[in-house]
């Protein structure tokens, strides 16, 4: 991998970066679109292409189940499987093994998966986990990390959580051997993932073993933040962590897309991130904007005839597609979620574009104002989104008359009828 | 404001025989769009080309004429579209639909040619529609009232199409007769009423009739004959300044679905060719020949070629095609038909089936000694937006690398992969596949059809009847046999598929472990039932009964 910070913010911790990998050359930061199953869903490979995307997502877990490493194998990797000629990154499919199934345990050896109708068991080890990726082919690949509970208290807090942090350091060490001894370092890159939950010092801990394999990783994770946790605390486990990463690895927040959430992990410093939320709420029939989530299921779009939104570059908009034309077949026709979804894999991409050229231009920080008052205008600036970006010395409040909000702001429209 | 068509036949020769029944290749011309037919115009649902986003539509060249059914858009009264804004030269529809009036033609029906399902009767003064929100009643004063602001190129006119279940007495089919009539009167007339002229023409140009009589070839003798009759006194003065209704028509469709539906009613015959070639000259014989013909929901390539060969039909849509492509079906045919040694072949491949896991071939690729054929769709030869036209976003934006150059085509594996996955991209993939597979076909007759002096044309239809396997009436095809139709085989793997969507893949494991314990247990009594010699033998045997969450019931 080649790796080069080319700008930076002079007021926040934003950077802009060069990426260049087996499949080409991402700028970053960037958002990635997550094609779970081998594709975006509803949209060709080409049509990703086409909306400017250099880099996808693809989930081993659902990979190695269908169509299963042998047909990738014969296929030859991934890319030629699914006709995506560009950058992919893979997880390590820890985190569904967790989040899809009742029936897995997380073992020293690894994630122990029993099914209760077969009674057969399998396990996914570090090893296992770097063996697949490989097969794979993706570009950028995760390690096997510890990701602790699924939806409970004890993700969070608790000794499950520090277990699951010192684990996932012995994991990294596990997936560096296998990596490095199967011949892929050089077209692959492998990625760590500080995990910790919510606790500062258990964080620290394991930025500190971490950092210790710096020389042996392309690039760090924050992991375990994708879980709905408080806004305010979401955004300090990122800055703390992002303030000791070095700056010359790529830095990856897992699971964040709101478009508020991205902004200011980009603030913190912050180059990556990816997220189902644009492609699958655009299949809902919610279209993604600078003013705010539109949602076009509600009746008050079925005579309205602009587009989403006239400035927008996607084809979807040139082309002069009504919000009324929309708003008959979303949710009816597979074409709506065509429509949508282009719409909002370009959104997420130009609000990241934006941001890269304004911190190339050295005004980021006014990017950060105008955006946030466009879409925060008609509401209040969520609180949590004030102090974050107060701590890399934006605030949001000078010089504006719009107020403050508590809570985590995220938006969502209503109907009238309500 | 608006356009008229024309329809030029010029360059076939009639034969001495059949002259009006021949096959023929003409051009439909409107604006700066040709339509070479015999042609294809492709079918939507509310108003949208099924899995084709707006890109993917123009990716698919064989989609040039688009036919809309109007009945989803009556949820509004009045519907949207009307309302929509008009836009320069563009048909209010073209504009709304996003459909460039440049680039494609567009014809509107009330009603969805291909939904044969029961519908309340019509009357006298309305036809029954189907819309989201349930039935709704349009009269032929609602009908001009949306199609004057909407302004397509090409309107059905309201006819009484019979969708109650057959058989129809000599009473309705003189009912349909005379209202379909009526009706066809009512939207030549021109318009009175200022309101009417406020945007377009005063009556829509181009209107093509549906042919009633059902299945009864006196009947469609009757009502040809009701067009081509002068008419007189009031009548008369409605229409000015036609003499006659059939003036006033630019085209006759013929309508399938609800054919097969009366033909079913008429005793336990299948529908044959026989049949259809009277009914169809039936309506014919008294009109000019220099009309287009259209065919709806014609089912597959056979079917197409005998219309093609015994009637002169011009324009069939894809309706066929689309539905297959909803199934899994990859059509694989084409027309002349490359030789081949070994026997029947199917129309195309059912890729649920297990032995594509592996198959990297594209979907054309090849089969027995032939070479592939190449296929020009955005599955066989993906088409990749220029460096130039990718979007950008940034000044930085990262650089593809070889985005210019061809990808290989789509393979086989990886669209079966879709399928099981339930991934929607697949149907986008065999939708433009499929369209464009009939288009081909039809380039290919066009091709021939001079050549029908020669009786080449003739052979070669011959010729195809032989080497591919007709998709015949999948409700007759009996158990046994479903490997003998592979559409019949991709209906049933997709609802398998589609039952299972969404569980996860614990549910797939435990429905298939029930699957099998329940076949495994159902061995085991049978070979108990048979070694204690129960009557009736092992044919006896109950299957083990599941209740409803599943689980197997003891006892």
């Amino acid at each position: 991998m080649e790796f080069k910070v080319t700008h930076r913010c002079h007021t926040t911790r934003a950077r802009v970066s060069r990426m260049v990998l087996a499949h080409g050359e991402t700028a970053l930061p960037t958002f990635m679109p997550v094609a779970t199953q081998a594709a975006i869903k509803g949209l060709t490979p080409e049509q990703v292409e086409s909306l400017g995307i250099t880099l996808i997502l693809n989930n081993t877990y659902h990979l190695n189940l269908r169509p299963g490493v042998d047909v990738l194998k014969a296929a030859g990797g991934a890319h030629l499987f699914e006709g995506w000629r560009h950058n992919m990154l893979t997880d390590s499919g820890g985190f569904q093994l967790v989040s899809l199934s009742k029936f897995t345990t997380i073992t020293e050896k690894g994630a122990l998966f029993s099914s209760p109708f077969t009674g057969e068991s399998t396990i996914l080890t570090p090893e296992e986990s770097i063996s697949i990726q490989h097969a794979i082919g993706a570009d950028i690949i995760m390690q096997l990390d510890d990701v602790g509970e699924y939806i409970s208290i004890s993700r969070y807090i608790g000794p499950r959580v520090e277990e699951a942090m010192e684990r996932s350091i012995r994991w990294l060490d596990r997936c560096i051997q296998q990596h490095e001894s199967s011949g892929q370092k050089h077209t692959q890159n492998l990625f760590a993932i500080v995990q910790g939950g919510l606790n500062p010092s258990l964080r620290d801990k394991c930025l500190d073993g971490m950092l210790e394999r710096k020389d042996r990783v392309s690039g760090y994770a924050i992991g375990g933040l994708s879980g709905g946790e408080e806004k305010d605390v979401f955004w300090r486990i990122i800055k703390q962590c992002a303030d000791r990463l070095p700056e010359d690895r790529p830095r990856y927040a897992m699971g964040i897309g709101f478009a508020e959430d991205l902004l200011v992990c980009v603030a913190l410093g912050i180059d990556m991130a990816d997220c189902v939320f644009p492609t699958r709420t655009a299949r809902f029939g919610v279209a993604l904007t600078h003013t705010g989530p539109m949602n076009l299921t509600l009746g008050k779009y079925a005579k309205d005839f602009d587009t989403i939104d006239s400035m927008c570059p996607c084809l979807t908009c040139r082309d002069g597609t009504s919000r009324a034309l929309l708003h008959h077949i979303v949710t009816h026709e597979t074409a709506a979620a065509h429509a949508l979804t282009i719409h909002n894999i370009v959104f997420q991409a130009q609000v990241m574009g934006r941001a890269r050229d304004a911190i190339i231009a050295g005004t980021f920080p006014d990017y950060l104002r105008s955006f946030f008052a466009s879409y925060f205008g008609d509401r209040g600036y969520p609180e949590w989104c004030v102090a974050a970006l107060r701590s890399v010395g934006v605030d949001l409040l000078e010089n504006s008359n719009i107020p403050m909000v508590s809570g985590g702001g995220a938006k969502w429209e209503y109907s009238d009828a309500a | 404001m608006s356009s008229s068509i024309s329809f030029d036949l010029s360059s076939s020769d009639p034969s001495p025989n059949d002259s009006k029944f021949g096959p023929r290749v003409a051009k439909l011309m409107i604006r700066k769009i040709t339509i070479d037919t015999p042609g294809i115009l492709a079918c939507t649902s509310r108003g949208v080309v099924p899995h084709l986003s707006r890109d993917n539509v123009i990716r698919t060249k064989g989609i040039r004429w688009i036919h809309v059914p109007f009945e989803s858009f009556l949820e509004h009264k009045p519907p949207v579209p009307t309302f929509q804004p008009q836009q320069g030269q563009s048909p209010r529809i073209n504009s709304f639909l996003r459909f460039s009036e440049d680039d494609y033609l567009l014809s509107v029906s009330l009603r969805d040619p291909g939904d044969g399902r029961k519908m309340p009767a019509n009357t006298n003064t309305f036809v029954t529609a189907n819309c989201i929100r349930g039935v709704r009643k349009v009269t032929p004063n609602d009908w001009r009232s949306y199609m004057i602001p909407c302004n397509p190129d090409i309107v059905f006119s309201l006819s009484d199409i019979p969708l109650t279940p057959p058989p129809y007495s000599q009473k309705r089919l003189t009912k349909s007769i005379e209202r379909s009539a009526l009706w066809l009167a009512d939207i030549l007339r021109p318009s009175e009423s200022i309101s009417d002229t406020r945007n377009a023409r005063p009556n829509p140009s181009n209107v093509f009739v549906q042919m009633a009589g059902s299945a009864s070839a006196p009947a469609r003798s009757a009502f040809a004959d009701s067009l081509v009759e002068i008419l007189h006194s009031q009548e008369a003065i409605a229409i000015q300044p036609l003499k006659c209704l059939d003036e006033g028509v630019a085209g006759y469709v013929f309508d399938m679905v609800p054919l097969r539906l009366a033909l079913k009613g008429v005793g336990d015959v299948s529908p044959d060719s026989l049949t259809f070639k009277s009914l169809f000259q039936a309506s014919l014989s008294a009109l000019p020949r220099n009309k287009p013909r259209l065919v709806t929901s014609v089912r597959g390539p056979h079917e197409t070629l005998r219309l093609i060969r015994d009637v002169g039909i011009d324009l069939f849509d894809t309706h066929w095609a689309q539905q297959a492509a909803n199934f899994g079906v990859a059509l694989d045919f084409s027309f002349p038909t490359p030789s081949t040694g070994s026997g029947k072949r199917d129309l195309g491949h059912n890729l649920y089936d297990a032995m594509y896991t592996r198959d990297f071939t594209s979907i054309m690729g090849t089969r027995d000694t032939i070479p592939p054929t190449s296929c020009l769709c955005a599955a066989c030869s993906p088409y990749s937006t220029p460096s130039s036209e990718i979007i950008s976003h940034s000044s930085v934006d990262g650089h593809s690398i070889g985005s210019d150059s061809p990808s290989p085509p789509y393979t086989k594996a990886f669209l079966h992969h879709l399928l099981h996955t339930h991934e929607m991209s697949a149907y986008s993939l065999l939708v433009m596949h499929n369209i464009t597979v009939m288009d081909a076909f039809f380039a290919g007759i066009r091709d021939l059809i001079p050549q029908n002096g020669t009786s080449l044309f003739q052979a070669e239809i011959q010729r195809f009847f032989e080497t591919y396997v007709e998709d015949t009436d999948r409700d007759n095809t009996t158990g046994g046999d479903e490997s003998s139709n592979v559409f019949k085989a991709g209906e049933k793997a997709w609802a398998e598929v589609e039952l299972l969507r969404g569980k996860g893949r614990l549910t797939r494991e435990s429905e298939k472990e029930k699957a099998e314990s329940a076949a495994a247990a159902n061995e085991v009594l049978k070979k108990e039932m048979k070694e204690k010699g129960v009557e009736g033998g092992s044919e006896a045997a109950l299957t083990v009964p599941l209740a409803p969450d599943g689980d197997i019931v003891v006892g």
